[in-house]
Protein backbone atom coordinates (compact mmCIF):
# COMPACT_ATOMS: atom_id res chain seq x y z
CA UNK A 1 0.00 0.00 0.00
CA UNK A 2 1.28 3.29 -1.32
CA UNK A 3 1.87 6.50 1.43
CA UNK A 4 -1.41 8.84 1.12
CA UNK A 5 0.52 11.75 1.49
CA UNK A 6 3.80 11.42 -0.85
CA UNK A 7 2.50 8.68 -2.83
CA UNK A 8 5.48 7.79 -3.11
CA UNK A 9 6.64 5.66 -0.18
CA UNK A 10 5.15 2.18 1.34
CA UNK A 11 2.65 3.37 4.00
CA UNK A 12 4.67 1.81 7.54
CA UNK A 13 2.05 3.79 9.73
CA UNK A 14 -1.67 3.14 9.92
CA UNK A 15 -3.88 5.87 11.78
CA UNK A 16 -7.41 4.55 12.09
CA UNK A 17 -9.76 7.59 13.54
CA UNK A 18 -12.95 6.90 14.66
CA UNK A 19 -15.38 9.99 13.90
CA UNK A 20 -19.43 9.98 14.14
CA UNK A 21 -18.85 6.46 14.28
CA UNK A 22 -17.68 5.98 11.13
CA UNK A 23 -13.89 4.51 10.62
CA UNK A 24 -11.51 6.88 8.55
CA UNK A 25 -7.79 5.45 7.66
CA UNK A 26 -4.99 7.36 6.41
CA UNK A 27 -2.03 5.27 5.59
CA UNK A 28 1.51 7.12 5.86
CA UNK A 29 5.26 6.12 5.46
CA UNK A 30 7.93 6.69 8.17
CA UNK A 31 9.14 9.58 6.56
CA UNK A 32 6.14 11.74 5.92
CA UNK A 33 4.62 10.32 9.53
CA UNK A 34 7.50 11.93 11.27
CA UNK A 35 7.42 15.25 9.16
CA UNK A 36 3.42 15.56 9.96
CA UNK A 37 4.41 14.74 13.51
CA UNK A 38 6.84 17.15 13.91
CA UNK A 39 4.32 20.15 12.79
CA UNK A 40 1.50 18.29 15.20
CA UNK A 41 -0.64 18.08 12.87
CA UNK A 42 -1.71 14.38 13.16
CA UNK A 43 -2.74 15.70 16.64
CA UNK A 44 -4.39 18.56 15.00
CA UNK A 45 -6.41 16.83 12.97
CA UNK A 46 -7.20 14.93 16.50
CA UNK A 47 -5.22 11.87 15.58
CA UNK A 48 -4.21 10.22 18.85
CA UNK A 49 -0.69 10.13 18.79
CA UNK A 50 -1.07 6.60 21.17
CA UNK A 51 -1.80 4.87 18.16
CA UNK A 52 0.85 5.91 16.28
CA UNK A 53 3.22 5.16 18.83
CA UNK A 54 1.98 1.25 18.82
CA UNK A 55 1.64 1.07 15.28
CA UNK A 56 5.38 1.50 15.46
CA UNK A 57 5.99 -0.97 18.36
CA UNK A 58 4.06 -3.88 16.44
CA UNK A 59 6.48 -3.25 13.34
CA UNK A 60 9.37 -3.42 16.30
CA UNK A 61 7.93 -6.90 16.87
CA UNK A 62 8.23 -7.76 13.61
CA UNK A 63 4.29 -7.46 12.68
CA UNK A 64 2.47 -6.00 9.85
CA UNK A 65 1.16 -2.50 11.24
CA UNK A 66 -2.31 -3.31 10.73
CA UNK A 67 -4.43 -4.30 13.48
CA UNK A 68 -4.63 -8.12 12.79
CA UNK A 69 -5.73 -10.59 15.22
CA UNK A 70 -3.03 -13.03 14.71
CA UNK A 71 -1.00 -15.16 17.28
CA UNK A 72 1.17 -12.91 19.35
CA UNK A 73 4.72 -12.37 19.73
CA UNK A 74 6.97 -10.22 21.11
CA UNK A 75 7.24 -10.45 24.86
CA UNK A 76 4.24 -10.75 27.79
CA UNK A 77 4.11 -9.00 30.67
CA UNK A 78 4.54 -11.41 33.88
CA UNK A 79 2.17 -9.36 35.99
CA UNK A 80 -0.94 -8.39 33.71
CA UNK A 81 -0.19 -10.72 30.86
CA UNK A 82 -0.39 -7.91 28.42
CA UNK A 83 1.25 -8.46 25.09
CA UNK A 84 1.53 -5.89 21.76
CA UNK A 85 -1.52 -7.08 21.07
CA UNK A 86 -3.44 -6.19 23.88
CA UNK A 87 -1.95 -2.75 24.06
CA UNK A 88 -2.94 -2.18 20.45
CA UNK A 89 -6.54 -2.92 21.34
CA UNK A 90 -6.35 -0.63 24.05
CA UNK A 91 -5.55 2.18 21.77
CA UNK A 92 -1.87 2.38 23.17
CA UNK A 93 -2.49 1.51 26.84
CA UNK A 94 -0.38 -0.49 29.24
CA UNK A 95 -1.70 -2.98 31.63
CA UNK A 96 0.05 -2.56 34.74
CA UNK A 97 3.42 -0.35 35.92
CA UNK A 98 5.62 -3.86 35.23
CA UNK A 99 4.50 -3.34 31.66
CA UNK A 100 7.05 -0.14 31.47
CA UNK A 101 9.88 -2.55 32.00
CA UNK A 102 8.56 -5.74 29.79
CA UNK A 103 8.45 -3.36 27.18
CA UNK A 104 10.55 -0.70 27.48
CA UNK A 105 12.93 -1.34 24.75
CA UNK A 106 9.68 0.28 21.91
CA UNK A 107 8.53 2.32 24.81
CA UNK A 108 11.82 4.28 25.58
CA UNK A 109 12.11 4.52 21.48
CA UNK A 110 9.20 5.70 21.14
CA UNK A 111 8.32 8.08 23.94
CA UNK A 112 11.73 10.31 22.64
CA UNK A 113 9.54 10.92 19.78
CA UNK A 114 6.76 12.34 21.52
CA UNK A 115 7.94 13.25 24.86
CA UNK A 116 10.95 16.36 25.70
CA UNK A 117 12.81 14.90 28.45
CA UNK A 118 13.53 11.30 29.49
CA UNK A 119 13.68 12.12 33.07
CA UNK A 120 11.00 12.87 35.73
CA UNK A 121 11.22 16.73 36.42
CA UNK A 122 7.98 17.80 37.79
CA UNK A 123 7.07 17.32 41.64
CA UNK A 124 6.99 14.20 43.47
CA UNK A 125 3.86 12.84 45.89
CA UNK A 126 4.13 14.17 49.13
CA UNK A 127 5.17 11.20 52.13
CA UNK A 128 2.80 9.38 52.29
CA UNK A 129 2.14 9.06 56.02
CA UNK A 130 2.64 5.70 57.02
CA UNK A 131 0.46 5.46 60.43
CA UNK A 132 -0.86 2.75 62.78
CA UNK A 133 -4.27 3.92 60.85
CA UNK A 134 -3.04 3.49 57.01
CA UNK A 135 -1.44 0.20 57.38
CA UNK A 136 -4.27 -1.28 59.52
CA UNK A 137 -6.31 0.05 56.27
CA UNK A 138 -4.23 -1.23 53.54
CA UNK A 139 -4.66 -4.54 55.94
CA UNK A 140 -8.22 -4.79 55.58
CA UNK A 141 -7.75 -3.87 51.89
CA UNK A 142 -5.74 -6.34 51.12
CA UNK A 143 -7.69 -8.91 53.05
CA UNK A 144 -11.05 -8.09 50.88
CA UNK A 145 -8.36 -8.61 47.95
CA UNK A 146 -7.44 -12.08 49.44
CA UNK A 147 -11.26 -12.93 49.52
CA UNK A 148 -12.16 -12.05 46.48
CA UNK A 149 -9.11 -14.14 44.70
CA UNK A 150 -9.79 -17.07 47.04
CA UNK A 151 -13.72 -16.81 45.38
CA UNK A 152 -12.21 -17.00 41.75
CA UNK A 153 -9.49 -19.57 42.73
CA UNK A 154 -6.76 -17.27 42.09
CA UNK A 155 -4.84 -18.69 44.18
CA UNK A 156 -1.54 -17.59 43.16
CA UNK A 157 -2.61 -14.01 43.38
CA UNK A 158 -4.48 -14.79 46.72
CA UNK A 159 -0.56 -15.90 47.75
CA UNK A 160 0.85 -12.87 47.53
CA UNK A 161 -1.91 -10.91 49.47
CA UNK A 162 -1.46 -13.29 52.33
CA UNK A 163 2.24 -12.69 52.14
CA UNK A 164 1.79 -8.95 52.28
CA UNK A 165 -0.87 -9.42 55.17
CA UNK A 166 2.00 -11.47 56.96
CA UNK A 167 4.49 -8.33 56.61
CA UNK A 168 1.97 -5.55 57.26
CA UNK A 169 1.59 -7.21 60.09
CA UNK A 170 5.24 -7.33 61.36
CA UNK A 171 4.71 -3.95 60.66
CA UNK A 172 1.93 -3.12 62.94
CA UNK A 173 3.52 -5.09 65.60
CA UNK A 174 6.73 -3.01 65.91
CA UNK A 175 4.90 -0.15 65.57
CA UNK A 176 3.52 -1.01 68.38
CA UNK A 177 6.41 -1.57 70.52
CA UNK A 178 8.24 1.31 68.74
CA UNK A 179 4.85 3.29 70.38
CA UNK A 180 3.15 4.10 67.31
CA UNK A 181 3.11 6.37 64.31
CA UNK A 182 6.77 5.76 63.57
CA UNK A 183 8.00 5.99 60.05
CA UNK A 184 8.53 3.26 57.52
CA UNK B 1 -19.46 11.78 51.13
CA UNK B 2 -23.00 12.59 49.77
CA UNK B 3 -24.26 11.20 46.87
CA UNK B 4 -24.53 13.08 43.90
CA UNK B 5 -27.64 14.73 41.98
CA UNK B 6 -27.70 15.96 38.11
CA UNK B 7 -30.53 17.77 38.95
CA UNK B 8 -29.28 19.35 42.00
CA UNK B 9 -26.50 20.68 39.20
CA UNK B 10 -28.72 21.62 36.85
CA UNK B 11 -29.94 24.00 38.96
CA UNK B 12 -27.19 26.36 38.60
CA UNK B 13 -25.21 28.02 35.97
CA UNK B 14 -22.33 26.06 34.46
CA UNK B 15 -19.36 26.19 36.78
CA UNK B 16 -16.93 26.91 33.94
CA UNK B 17 -18.79 29.35 31.90
CA UNK B 18 -20.04 31.50 35.09
CA UNK B 19 -20.24 35.02 34.92
CA UNK B 20 -18.25 38.08 33.72
CA UNK B 21 -15.10 36.37 31.97
CA UNK B 22 -13.09 38.94 31.73
CA UNK B 23 -11.65 37.41 28.20
CA UNK B 24 -13.76 36.71 25.89
CA UNK B 25 -11.46 35.02 23.71
CA UNK B 26 -10.40 32.41 26.31
CA UNK B 27 -13.47 30.73 27.29
CA UNK B 28 -11.89 28.34 29.67
CA UNK B 29 -8.73 27.37 31.51
CA UNK B 30 -8.96 23.48 32.33
CA UNK B 31 -5.90 21.17 34.08
CA UNK B 32 -5.94 17.36 34.37
CA UNK B 33 -3.99 15.09 36.48
CA UNK B 34 -3.04 11.54 35.81
CA UNK B 35 -2.33 9.34 38.65
CA UNK B 36 -2.98 5.73 39.74
CA UNK B 37 -2.37 3.95 43.04
CA UNK B 38 0.54 1.62 44.01
CA UNK B 39 0.10 -2.05 43.65
CA UNK B 40 -2.83 -2.22 41.38
CA UNK B 41 -3.28 -2.86 37.54
CA UNK B 42 -4.38 -0.20 35.34
CA UNK B 43 -8.02 -0.04 34.95
CA UNK B 44 -7.96 -1.73 31.69
CA UNK B 45 -6.54 -4.71 32.93
CA UNK B 46 -8.33 -4.68 36.28
CA UNK B 47 -11.31 -7.19 36.70
CA UNK B 48 -14.69 -5.51 37.74
CA UNK B 49 -14.66 -6.03 40.73
CA UNK B 50 -11.39 -5.06 41.42
CA UNK B 51 -12.31 -1.81 39.82
CA UNK B 52 -15.35 -1.58 42.23
CA UNK B 53 -13.12 -2.31 45.16
CA UNK B 54 -10.43 0.64 44.13
CA UNK B 55 -13.62 2.70 43.71
CA UNK B 56 -14.78 2.42 47.71
CA UNK B 57 -10.87 2.37 48.86
CA UNK B 58 -10.57 6.43 46.73
CA UNK B 59 -13.74 7.45 48.15
CA UNK B 60 -12.90 5.99 51.70
CA UNK B 61 -9.39 7.53 51.33
CA UNK B 62 -11.47 10.68 49.54
CA UNK B 63 -13.51 11.24 52.51
CA UNK B 64 -10.40 10.38 55.27
CA UNK B 65 -8.56 13.48 53.39
CA UNK B 66 -9.34 17.30 55.55
CA UNK B 67 -10.78 19.74 53.05
CA UNK B 68 -11.00 22.35 55.12
CA UNK B 69 -14.11 24.13 53.86
CA UNK B 70 -12.67 24.04 50.39
CA UNK B 71 -15.90 23.15 49.23
CA UNK B 72 -18.93 20.56 49.28
CA UNK B 73 -17.80 17.40 47.10
CA UNK B 74 -20.24 14.63 46.12
CA UNK B 75 -20.04 11.37 44.35
CA UNK B 76 -21.65 9.96 41.57
CA UNK B 77 -21.83 6.09 40.79
CA UNK B 78 -22.46 5.60 36.69
CA UNK B 79 -23.14 2.54 36.69
CA UNK B 80 -26.11 3.35 39.24
CA UNK B 81 -26.95 6.53 36.36
CA UNK B 82 -29.74 6.62 33.67
CA UNK B 83 -28.16 7.37 30.32
CA UNK B 84 -29.63 11.35 30.48
CA UNK B 85 -28.02 11.92 33.44
CA UNK B 86 -24.89 10.32 32.41
CA UNK B 87 -24.41 12.66 29.44
CA UNK B 88 -25.32 15.57 31.52
CA UNK B 89 -22.06 15.45 33.23
CA UNK B 90 -20.54 15.02 29.93
CA UNK B 91 -21.84 18.13 28.44
CA UNK B 92 -20.88 20.00 31.99
CA UNK B 93 -17.39 18.80 31.05
CA UNK B 94 -17.02 16.98 34.85
CA UNK B 95 -16.48 14.02 33.25
CA UNK B 96 -15.37 12.42 29.82
CA UNK B 97 -17.76 10.09 27.23
CA UNK B 98 -15.26 7.37 28.20
CA UNK B 99 -16.13 7.34 31.78
CA UNK B 100 -19.61 7.56 31.59
CA UNK B 101 -19.98 4.56 28.47
CA UNK B 102 -17.42 2.35 30.13
CA UNK B 103 -19.05 2.98 33.71
CA UNK B 104 -18.84 -0.62 35.25
CA UNK B 105 -16.54 0.26 38.61
CA UNK B 106 -16.48 3.63 37.29
CA UNK B 107 -16.62 6.85 39.68
CA UNK B 108 -16.71 10.48 39.84
CA UNK B 109 -16.73 13.46 42.35
CA UNK B 110 -17.65 16.53 41.47
CA UNK B 111 -17.12 19.68 43.74
CA UNK B 112 -20.31 21.31 43.84
CA UNK B 113 -18.99 24.60 42.82
CA UNK B 114 -18.21 22.22 39.33
CA UNK B 115 -14.92 23.80 39.58
CA UNK B 116 -12.79 20.24 40.13
CA UNK B 117 -13.83 16.94 39.76
CA UNK B 118 -12.34 13.40 40.30
CA UNK B 119 -12.83 10.13 37.54
CA UNK B 120 -12.09 7.58 38.73
CA UNK B 121 -10.83 4.08 37.14
CA UNK B 122 -11.28 6.01 33.74
CA UNK B 123 -8.03 5.40 31.80
CA UNK B 124 -5.83 5.88 35.37
CA UNK B 125 -7.49 5.06 38.13
CA UNK B 126 -7.65 8.92 38.63
CA UNK B 127 -8.22 11.95 36.97
CA UNK B 128 -7.99 15.22 38.86
CA UNK B 129 -9.82 17.93 37.16
CA UNK B 130 -9.93 21.34 37.58
CA UNK B 131 -11.96 24.01 35.34
CA UNK B 132 -12.56 27.46 35.53
CA UNK B 133 -13.70 30.58 33.41
CA UNK B 134 -11.01 32.84 31.45
CA UNK B 135 -7.35 32.30 30.99
CA UNK B 136 -5.77 31.73 34.13
CA UNK B 137 -3.36 28.51 34.07
CA UNK B 138 -1.15 29.51 37.04
CA UNK B 139 -3.62 29.75 39.83
CA UNK B 140 -5.45 26.92 38.34
CA UNK B 141 -2.47 24.60 38.65
CA UNK B 142 -1.70 25.88 42.32
CA UNK B 143 -5.29 24.70 43.57
CA UNK B 144 -4.82 21.72 41.38
CA UNK B 145 -1.32 20.93 43.18
CA UNK B 146 -2.83 21.50 46.92
CA UNK B 147 -5.73 19.27 45.92
CA UNK B 148 -3.14 16.31 44.54
CA UNK B 149 -0.80 16.42 47.50
CA UNK B 150 -3.52 16.75 49.89
CA UNK B 151 -4.49 13.06 47.96
CA UNK B 152 -1.66 11.86 48.23
CA UNK B 153 -1.43 11.85 51.63
CA UNK B 154 -4.28 10.15 51.71
CA UNK B 155 -3.02 7.17 48.88
CA UNK B 156 0.20 5.81 47.80
CA UNK B 157 0.13 7.01 44.53
CA UNK B 158 2.54 4.82 41.68
CA UNK B 159 5.60 6.93 41.39
CA UNK B 160 9.12 6.19 39.74
CA UNK B 161 11.90 8.68 40.88
CA UNK B 162 13.26 8.30 37.09
CA UNK B 163 10.24 8.22 35.35
CA UNK B 164 7.52 10.55 37.52
CA UNK B 165 4.07 9.61 37.86
CA UNK B 166 3.28 6.12 35.98
CA UNK B 167 0.16 6.27 33.89
CA UNK B 168 -1.61 3.70 31.93
CA UNK B 169 -0.39 5.19 28.14
CA UNK B 170 3.12 6.36 27.62
CA UNK B 171 2.16 9.64 26.42
CA UNK B 172 0.90 10.75 29.92
CA UNK B 173 3.74 9.81 32.60
CA UNK B 174 5.78 12.09 34.35
CA UNK B 175 4.26 14.81 35.71
CA UNK B 176 0.68 13.55 34.32
CA UNK B 177 -0.20 16.83 33.46
CA UNK B 178 -2.46 18.30 30.98
CA UNK B 179 -3.31 22.00 30.89
CA UNK B 180 -5.60 23.18 28.54
CA UNK B 181 -7.27 26.61 27.21
CA UNK B 182 -10.50 27.02 25.04
CA UNK B 183 -10.18 29.57 22.56
CA UNK B 184 -12.91 31.07 20.48
CA UNK B 185 -11.06 32.07 17.14
CA UNK B 186 -13.58 33.25 14.96
CA UNK B 187 -11.86 36.07 13.93
CA UNK B 188 -8.94 33.74 12.57
CA UNK B 189 -11.20 31.51 11.29
CA UNK B 190 -13.03 34.93 8.85
CA UNK B 191 -9.61 35.98 8.47
CA UNK B 192 -8.90 32.27 6.43
CA UNK B 193 -6.31 32.22 9.05
CA UNK B 194 -6.92 29.41 11.16
CA UNK B 195 -5.03 26.20 9.29
CA UNK B 196 -1.75 28.63 9.37
CA UNK B 197 -2.55 29.14 12.86
CA UNK B 198 -2.87 25.54 14.28
CA UNK B 199 0.05 24.78 12.13
CA UNK B 200 2.00 27.13 14.30
CA UNK B 201 0.93 26.28 17.28
CA UNK B 202 1.74 22.28 16.24
CA UNK B 203 5.27 23.66 15.49
CA UNK B 204 5.53 24.65 19.43
CA UNK B 205 4.98 21.31 20.36
CA UNK B 206 1.19 21.93 21.43
CA UNK B 207 -1.88 19.94 20.20
CA UNK B 208 -5.19 21.77 19.27
CA UNK B 209 -8.59 20.36 19.09
CA UNK B 210 -12.12 20.98 19.30
CA UNK B 211 -14.71 21.46 21.74
CA UNK B 212 -15.17 17.77 23.17
CA UNK B 213 -11.79 17.01 22.87
CA UNK B 214 -9.77 14.20 21.16
CA UNK B 215 -11.61 13.71 17.62
CA UNK B 216 -13.61 15.93 17.91
CA UNK B 217 -14.91 19.05 15.13
CA UNK B 218 -14.43 22.54 15.87
CA UNK B 219 -17.59 23.58 15.65
CA UNK B 220 -18.35 27.28 16.66
CA UNK B 221 -14.55 28.14 16.50
CA UNK B 222 -13.73 26.23 19.61
CA UNK B 223 -10.21 25.12 19.91
CA UNK B 224 -8.47 23.64 22.91
CA UNK B 225 -5.01 24.05 23.10
CA UNK B 226 -3.31 21.63 25.14
CA UNK B 227 0.38 20.54 26.37
CA UNK B 228 1.42 16.93 24.73
CA UNK B 229 4.71 16.42 26.15
CA UNK B 230 4.53 15.57 29.63
CA UNK B 231 7.88 14.16 30.60
CA UNK B 232 11.12 16.49 31.17
CA UNK B 233 9.36 19.05 31.87
CA UNK B 234 8.58 20.74 35.49
CA UNK B 235 4.68 21.15 35.86
CA UNK B 236 5.60 25.02 36.15
CA UNK B 237 7.62 25.20 32.60
CA UNK B 238 4.54 23.18 31.08
CA UNK B 239 2.12 25.88 32.18
CA UNK B 240 4.39 28.87 31.30
CA UNK B 241 4.83 27.18 28.00
CA UNK B 242 1.51 26.51 26.69
CA UNK B 243 0.16 30.09 28.71
CA UNK B 244 3.05 32.16 25.90
CA UNK B 245 1.73 30.30 23.30
CA UNK B 246 -1.94 30.88 24.29
CA UNK B 247 -1.48 34.96 25.14
CA UNK B 248 0.24 34.40 21.35
CA UNK B 249 -3.06 33.06 20.35
CA UNK B 250 -5.42 35.62 22.11
CA UNK B 251 -2.77 38.50 20.43
CA UNK B 252 -3.46 37.44 17.13
CA UNK B 253 -6.97 36.64 17.10
CA UNK B 254 -7.47 40.40 18.21
CA UNK B 255 -5.44 41.32 15.77
CA UNK B 256 -8.06 39.53 13.24
CA UNK B 257 -10.76 41.11 14.55
CA UNK B 258 -9.58 44.48 14.56
CA UNK B 259 -8.29 43.59 10.74
CA UNK B 260 -11.50 42.30 9.80
CA UNK B 261 -13.32 45.55 11.65
CA UNK B 262 -11.49 48.03 9.92
CA UNK B 263 -11.06 46.38 6.22
CA UNK B 264 -14.39 44.53 5.50
CA UNK B 265 -17.11 45.83 8.38
CA UNK B 266 -20.25 44.65 6.16
CA UNK B 267 -19.01 41.19 5.89
CA UNK B 268 -18.09 40.72 9.77
CA UNK B 269 -21.72 42.42 10.50
CA UNK B 270 -23.18 40.20 7.87
CA UNK B 271 -22.10 37.10 9.35
CA UNK B 272 -22.99 37.98 12.89
CA UNK B 273 -26.27 39.66 12.05
CA UNK B 274 -27.53 36.08 9.90
CA UNK B 275 -26.69 34.27 12.84
CA UNK B 276 -28.08 36.28 15.23
CA UNK B 277 -31.74 36.22 12.89
CA UNK B 278 -31.21 32.41 12.67
CA UNK B 279 -31.40 31.85 16.82
CA UNK B 280 -33.85 34.61 17.04
CA UNK B 281 -36.43 33.10 13.96
CA UNK B 282 -35.64 29.52 13.68
CA UNK B 283 -38.16 26.71 14.83
CA UNK B 284 -36.65 23.77 14.22
CA UNK B 285 -32.58 23.54 14.64
CA UNK B 286 -30.19 20.69 14.84
CA UNK B 287 -27.14 21.22 17.66
CA UNK B 288 -24.14 21.91 15.35
CA UNK B 289 -25.89 25.03 13.74
CA UNK B 290 -27.35 26.38 16.87
CA UNK B 291 -23.20 26.30 18.02
CA UNK B 292 -22.05 27.81 14.81
CA UNK B 293 -24.84 30.54 15.07
CA UNK B 294 -23.95 31.15 18.96
CA UNK B 295 -20.31 31.70 17.95
CA UNK B 296 -21.12 34.43 16.04
CA UNK B 297 -23.50 35.79 18.05
CA UNK B 298 -20.52 35.37 20.86
CA UNK B 299 -18.48 37.06 18.84
CA UNK B 300 -20.35 40.05 17.81
CA UNK B 301 -21.35 40.71 21.94
CA UNK B 302 -17.94 40.55 22.57
CA UNK B 303 -17.15 43.09 19.64
CA UNK B 304 -19.78 45.40 21.13
CA UNK B 305 -22.19 44.45 18.30
CA UNK B 306 -25.45 44.88 20.45
CA UNK B 307 -26.62 46.68 23.61
CA UNK B 308 -29.31 43.73 23.95
CA UNK B 309 -27.37 40.33 24.55
CA UNK B 310 -25.68 39.18 27.22
CA UNK B 311 -22.69 37.34 27.03
CA UNK B 312 -23.70 35.42 30.37
CA UNK B 313 -26.67 34.12 28.46
CA UNK B 314 -25.44 33.00 25.37
CA UNK B 315 -22.44 31.20 26.94
CA UNK B 316 -24.69 29.27 29.08
CA UNK B 317 -26.71 28.54 25.83
CA UNK B 318 -23.35 26.98 24.80
CA UNK B 319 -24.27 23.82 26.91
CA UNK B 320 -28.21 23.98 27.17
CA UNK B 321 -28.50 23.63 23.73
CA UNK B 322 -26.88 20.05 24.02
CA UNK B 323 -29.20 17.10 24.05
CA UNK B 324 -29.01 15.71 27.66
CA UNK B 325 -29.47 19.22 29.04
CA UNK B 326 -32.68 19.58 26.43
CA UNK B 327 -33.82 16.29 27.63
CA UNK B 328 -33.38 17.05 31.40
CA UNK B 329 -35.20 20.31 31.06
CA UNK B 330 -37.89 18.22 29.48
CA UNK B 331 -38.22 16.01 32.01
CA UNK B 332 -38.42 13.54 29.33
CA UNK B 333 -36.53 11.83 26.83
CA UNK B 334 -37.13 13.31 23.24
CA UNK B 335 -36.28 11.97 19.66
CA UNK B 336 -33.80 14.31 17.42
CA UNK B 337 -36.90 16.11 15.95
CA UNK B 338 -38.50 17.11 18.96
CA UNK B 339 -34.75 17.65 20.65
CA UNK B 340 -34.11 20.41 17.23
CA UNK B 341 -37.50 22.05 18.34
CA UNK B 342 -37.11 22.46 21.82
CA UNK B 343 -33.65 23.77 20.73
CA UNK B 344 -35.20 26.36 18.62
CA UNK B 345 -37.71 27.38 21.12
CA UNK B 346 -34.65 28.10 23.58
CA UNK B 347 -32.82 29.98 20.95
CA UNK B 348 -36.00 32.31 20.41
CA UNK B 349 -36.78 32.86 23.74
CA UNK B 350 -33.21 33.48 25.06
CA UNK B 351 -32.95 36.27 21.78
CA UNK B 352 -36.53 37.37 22.38
CA UNK B 353 -36.43 38.69 25.56
CA UNK B 354 -34.37 42.13 25.11
CA UNK B 355 -33.13 41.94 27.76
CA UNK B 356 -29.42 43.54 29.18
ZN1 LIG C 1 4.94 9.35 2.35
ZN1 LIG D 1 1.86 -5.33 32.80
Amino acid sequence: MLCDRCKKNEATIHIEKIHNGKRIRTNLCTECAKEQEAGGALAALGFNIAEVLFNKMQQAAGKQPVRQENTHRGPECPRCHWTFDKITKHNGRLGCPECYRTFDNVITDTLSKVQRGVFHAGKRPVDHERTMSTVAFERERLRLELEAHVSREEYEEAAVCRDRIAQLDRELESMKSDGAGAEE
Amino acid sequence: MKSGSVDDLIRNPVGFLRPDTPEGIAISSRIRLARNLAGHLFPCAMQETDRAFLRDTVEHAFSAARWRGKGRWVVFHPDEMNQVDRDVLVERHMASRELMSESKGAGLMVRVDEGASIMVNEEDHLRIQTIRPGFCLGTLWEETNELDDRLSMQMEYAYDERTGYVTSCPTNIGTGLRVSVMLHLPGLALSNLIASTIQGIGKLGLAVRGLYGEGSDNIGNLFQVSNQSTLGESEGQIVRRVSDVISQVIAYERNARATLLANDKPSLYDFVGRAYGTLRHCHRIGCNEALKCLSAVRLGVDMDMFDNVDMTKVNELFVAINPAHLQKSAHCELPSSERDVRRATLCRECFSERSK
